[in-house]
């Protein structure tokens, strides 16, 4: 996450009417909504549904298989925005920041796991998923609601676990090509008890867009390419599995150029690399066993971070900025299984460290200027004690209760102050979920409700050591939250529906007086209430299978805030109406994919004085599989749409994509 | 005197924007009507939200103290307006770099322009603070991010034709700085007044000076105050705000962000003799070091907005601890026409230890609008030229931080 860019350039704009939210079904397609049923055995009895995921483990959890998303979307993010209560918060090009949101919830809210392991970042609070690309993923897990234990239950809005690939039974090789100059490819193979797997992409991100203000002096607002966009990702991994203990040890190194949204300057050149490396190991993923297991885990992970603008386009000076990032997690959870009862406990470690260093700011070292930046180190260590109980007491009907605690210590100081000015902080956090599901042979309700947090990050506790204050007072965010979610699946259909409630307290917002002197307080309380439906079928014409589907979600929320501004106001950055309609044909190894969403009823701003633009978007997906190869193309946003996305920026418009893989 | 009903559109609360829409403009409605009898000024107010991310305008009456609101509604909030005649301008700053111009005799509501005050061929933002017009024709274009003063013609029916010429003040510009941070200027006696905080890039302050343009010219004149430059050289270091009565031109300054208060000038119209009315031991009774051993905690005080209602002068202070933890502004008045300047506490009770956003006098010099700087409870107060405040009070849903006052009678 770059913190730094101040004045980050965002277009002029005015607030365009918000068209009405009518959807047009022209057309149907199948899409990976649907919430898949609970069983012990992959094997169902059910119709083979052209979803992209195995058999999950609840109603609320959906699993998705990696290698089938691939096949039909272009990337993790383009994946995710067609998930049912999922919105992706996309601010920009290809290799920008790119958060989720789970039903309603802020992106910090969202708890982003890599292989059970919490990766957003204590400095900023979110997590980039545009670092992980699609070929290095085995498999997704969505939690939006129940009672799952462990980092599942404590996040606001919901928990996406990303688990990356351990063995290769095959060689694959895959490579694609797109708009604006994207370029991709992947290999991934089995040696002995090692797995590797290496992948590489850029992209020019060089589409149209409206300059507001034209660096040569052309017309307002005329379309022009965007430059210094690039965007380039390595990505190196091996992996063992030894024993039941998957061990990984990767590498990446990414660099993305900052492009001047205002002006489309020729003289820019800020960019934003990373270099991450990290290992990890542990027994998550081994079978569980009647009676008691020991499970384990241990991660560490190391980020160098630069941010570059020699021309001084973005900023107010030449920067040339660097951060260092260390996360390093240890995990330890004696389960026991017994029949009907699954008792399990566990207790986490992980610490958090963040340096930053303005290397041509030569007052930030000393922090001499609060109007400038500050070198400043910050650490956080956060202790997490959890148990919990799940039962099955008869054939239908199961209940589970896990309680958590957590101990925050965390402190910051500028580094090379005279004073240092270290502050410090100690907090306790606890909470709990529950649920009670009954389950019939083709229907399955499910009630739960849970207390969860989101601790402040370490920016918001302590500030920028300048003009952005800490907050010594600054508490958690709260939720309590209840969801009834049912699914029902007749024959060859699927019906699915959750409605849930969430009332959150002590948001935190940053607040500035007129000297431009801000800091974050908690000052609003927010309930969200939702509304989530979910429909597919499958039915066959002689050899041509047909799956349409539909999926709906309907969001009302109100926040109260002693600010008078938000008072009353709608949740920012929400699209409270999300309509998504698809069809797929399949044909022997052939298979056509059309998906339409639609996507309105957000402000952008918490006074809700800006509308964001409605979102539409017709994608489309074929794919021709034989046996050991397969070919793929797709393209999003079909007609071309403009708009601006949540973070008021120019949509990219229609990209095509296309991609071979070969397994031999 | 002609009366002008305030005519403003219905629609205007819905959808948050306007002037460059491509749908056909909404029929106007009258919702706001100035009291016939006493018509007053049309007054704009740039509301900024709590978090910064957005801003709009709301436009309203004097007489009657109601307003509209969601005008030219922004997801930014670095902006400034001014006024002449009947149009109003919005200038965007940082980054943001754009000249529109509504016009009362259309409600506000069409826009007569939106232009771009960026400068072809540059990376670095114009980040205009002022527009000052003197004709329908002829503007002043106050630039923070840039070395030279840009004349326009608000006039122009196209891009092309609004700059017309440019008045160079790189003399001032410290090293390595774009240009000498003119922060405000000021129009007296045929002359523009510009004060210049000559900030360096690490934000670090050098002595601030004052430049003098001859109206009728377009050039600075030698003030042969200074040896080293035509200007005059100021101790209100960090300028801030810039009036005049008439005889004279005053200029505040806050200091910095630490133990610098500022000062106070006034500079003589006519003969550019500067007197330091104040500095950072005039108000040290503002000062308070806590009596302990702890500087993070000691307050500073920092002059801040200047107003001139007749011959009676206001003066915010700013009370800031070291660490920013604690502010609360003061109001100080004192008497133009004294021989030795004597100031007076006016802050009013009902404002104590408040902050205040922004002060601003009336065209007519018949009061005195207040900003109260809370987001919990935004408000403008109104006080008298005497240091009364009066029981009339407008409350907004955000802070406003800038204001501008119309005077559309004849």
């Amino acid at each position: 996450m770059v913190y730094a860019i101040p004045y980050a350039s965002m277009t002029l704009s005015c607030a365009i009417s918000l068209r009405d939210a009518v959807v047009r079904h022209n057309l149907l397609t199948i899409i990976a909504t649907s919430l898949l049923i609970q069983t012990a055995q992959a094997e169902t009895d059910l119709p083979v549904l052209t979803t992209y995921g195995s058999d999950s483990s609840g109603i609320s959890t959906q699993s998705f298989d990696a290698d089938e998303i691939r096949r039909n979307y272009s990337s993790l993010s383009q994946f995710l925005g067609s998930v049912t209560g999922v919105q992706v918060q996309h601010s920009g090009a290809t290799g920008d920041p790119v958060m989720i949101s789970v039903r309603g919830a802020s992106s910090g809210q969202t708890n982003i796991l890599v292989n059970g392991v919490r990766v957003n970042d204590a400095q900023g609070g979110g997590y980039d998923l545009s670092s992980i690309p699609l070929s290095m993923i085995e498999r997704i897990e969505l939690v939006s609601a129940g009672s799952n234990g462990g980092d599942y239950d404590s996040a606001i809005g919901g928990t996406l676990n990303i688990v990356t690939r351990r063995e290769e039974s095959s060689r694959n090789l895959r490579a694609s090509v797109g708009s604006f100059g994207y370029q991709g490819i992947s290999y991934r193979q089995n040696a002995g008890v090692i797995s590797l797997y290496a992948e590489s992409e850029n992209i020019e991100n060089n589409f149209s867009y409206p300059v507001p203000a034209p660096w040569d002096g052309g017309e307002l607002n005329a379309d022009e390419s965007l430059k210094n966009a690039a965007f380039f990702r390595h990505n190196l991994q091996i992996a063992t599995n030894l024993q039941n203990i998957d061990s990984r040890i990767y590498w990446r190194n990414q660099n993305k150029e900052i492009p001047d949204y205002f002006r489309n300057s020729p003289n820019n050149e800020a960019s934003y690399s990373q270099r991450e490396s990290g290992a990890s190991a542990g027994n998550l993923r081994s079978p569980v066993k009647r009676g008691l297991n020991w499970r384990w885990n241990t991660t560490y992970a190391e980020t160098r971070e630069t941010y570059r603008d020699p021309d001084s386009v973005i900023g107010l000076g030449n920067d040339d900025n660097r951060y260092y990032r260390q996360k390093a997690e240890a995990m330890l959870s004696p389960q026991w299984q017994q029949d009907a009862l699954v008792l399990s406990a566990s207790a986490s470690t992980s610490f958090d460290d963040y340096r930053s260093r303005y290397v041509n700011d030569s007052d930030s070292h000393a922090c001499l200027t609060p109007q400038g930046q500050c070198d400043q180190s910050a650490e956080q260590w956060l202790t997490r004690l959890q148990t919990g109980a799940d039962y099955q007491w008869t054939t239908n009907l199961s209940t589970a209760f896990h309680l958590y605690q957590q101990l925050l210590r965390s402190s910051n100081w500028r580094s090379g102050a005279e004073d240092m000015q270290k502050e410090a902080q100690t907090d306790r956090f606890s909470g709990g979920s529950t649920e009670i599901r009954w389950q019939a042979e083709t229907f399955t309700v499910q009630l739960s409700g849970r207390d969860s947090i989101r601790i402040p990050s370490l920016y918001e506790r302590y500030g920028d050591r300048g003009l952005l204050l800490g907050n010594d007072d600054l508490s958690a965010e709260t939720a309590r939250s209840f969801s009834l979610d049912g699914r029902w699946q007749p024959d060859t259909a699927s019906i699915s529906g959750s409605v849930f409630t969430r009332h959150i307290e002590n948001a935190i917002v940053p607040v500035y007086d007129s000297r431009g002197i801000g800091r974050y307080v908690n000052t609003s309380e927010a309930t969200l209430t939702g509304i989530e439906v979910t429909l597919t079928k499958d039915f066959s014409l002689n050899r041509l299978r047909i799956e349409p589907s539909f999926s709906a979600s309907r969001y009302k929320s109100e926040v109260r805030s002693e600010i008078r501004s938000f008072n009353q106001q709608q949740l920012a950055g929400i699209y409270h109406g999300r309509y998504v309609t698809g069809v797929s044909a399949i044909l022997g190894g052939h298979r056509l994919t059309l998906q339409h969403e639609i996507a309105g009823d957000i402000y952008l701003d918490r006074s809700n004085s800006i509308e964001g633009d409605t979102r539409e978007s017709l994608d489309l997906n074929y794919l021709w599989q034989q046996p050991f190869w397969l070919a793929s193309l797709n393209i999003s946003n079909l007609t071309d749409n403009r708009y601006r996305d949540y973070s008021n920026r120019p949509a990219t418009g229609r990209s095509v994509r296309a991609a071979i893989e070969f397994e031999f | 005197m002609k009366k002008f009903p305030l005519i403003l559109a219905a629609s205007v609360a819905l959808t948050g924007c306007f002037g460059n829409s491509d749908s056909s403009d909404p029929d106007p409605v009258v919702i706001v009507t100035p009291d016939p009898e006493d018509p007053g000024y049309i007054f704009a107010g740039l509301m900024v939200a709590a978090d910064y991310s957005s801003s709009q305008v709301a436009i309203g009456a004097t007489s009657t103290l109601e307003y509209q609101d969601g005008f030219y509604s922004e997801s930014k909030s670095d902006y400034t307006l001014d006024v002449y005649g009947n149009y109003l301008y919005k200038i965007g700053r940082y980054t943001i770099d754009t000249l529109q111009r509504y016009n009362a005799l259309t409600g506000f509501i069409r826009q007569d322009y939106n232009y771009s005050l960026a400068e072809e061929g540059s990376d670095v933002s114009s980040n205009a603070y002022q527009l000052l017009q003197v004709s329908e024709t002829k503007a002043y274009l106050i630039r923070y991010g840039k070395a030279s003063i840009q004349i326009l013609d608000p006039s122009a029916a196209e891009q092309e034709q609004l700059v017309t010429g440019e008045i160079d003040l790189s003399a001032y510009t410290p090293d390595e700085a774009e240009g000498p941070s003119m922060f405000k200027g000021i129009i007296a006696d045929g002359k523009l007044f510009v004060a210049m905080q000559r900030v360096n890039t690490d934000w670090s302050y050098n002595t601030p000076y004052m430049a003098v343009i001859d109206l009728a010219t377009d050039t600075e004149i030698d003030t042969e105050t200074d040896d080293t430059y035509k200007g005059i050289e100021l101790t209100a270091t960090n300028p801030q705000d810039i009036e005049t009565d008439g005889t004279y031109i005053y200029v505040s300054g806050r200091g910095n962000y630490g133990t610098d208060s500022g000062g106070l000038d006034r500079i003589a119209l006519s003969d550019y003799s500067r007197t330091v009315l104040a500095d950072e031991t005039t108000f040290s009774e503002l000062n308070d070091d806590q009596d302990d051993a702890d500087a993070s905690n000691d307050i500073t005080y920092h002059l801040g907005q200047l107003e001139i209602l007749g011959t009676t002068a206001f003066l915010t202070i700013s009370q800031e601890a070291a660490d920013y933890s604690y502010n609360a502004d003061v109001i100080y008045s004192f008497d133009t026409t004294a021989g030795t300047i004597e100031y007076s506490d006016q802050t009013p009770e009902a404002l104590a230890d408040t902050g205040i956003a922004l002060i601003r006098a009336t065209p007519g010099k018949e009061a005195l609008w207040i900003s109260v700087d809370d987001s919990t409870a935004p408000a403008i107060r109104i006080m008298s030229p005497a240091g009364n405040l009066l029981n009339q009070q407008i409350d907004f849903d955000q802070v406003v931080r800038d204001l501008v006052f119309l005077d559309v009678t004849e």
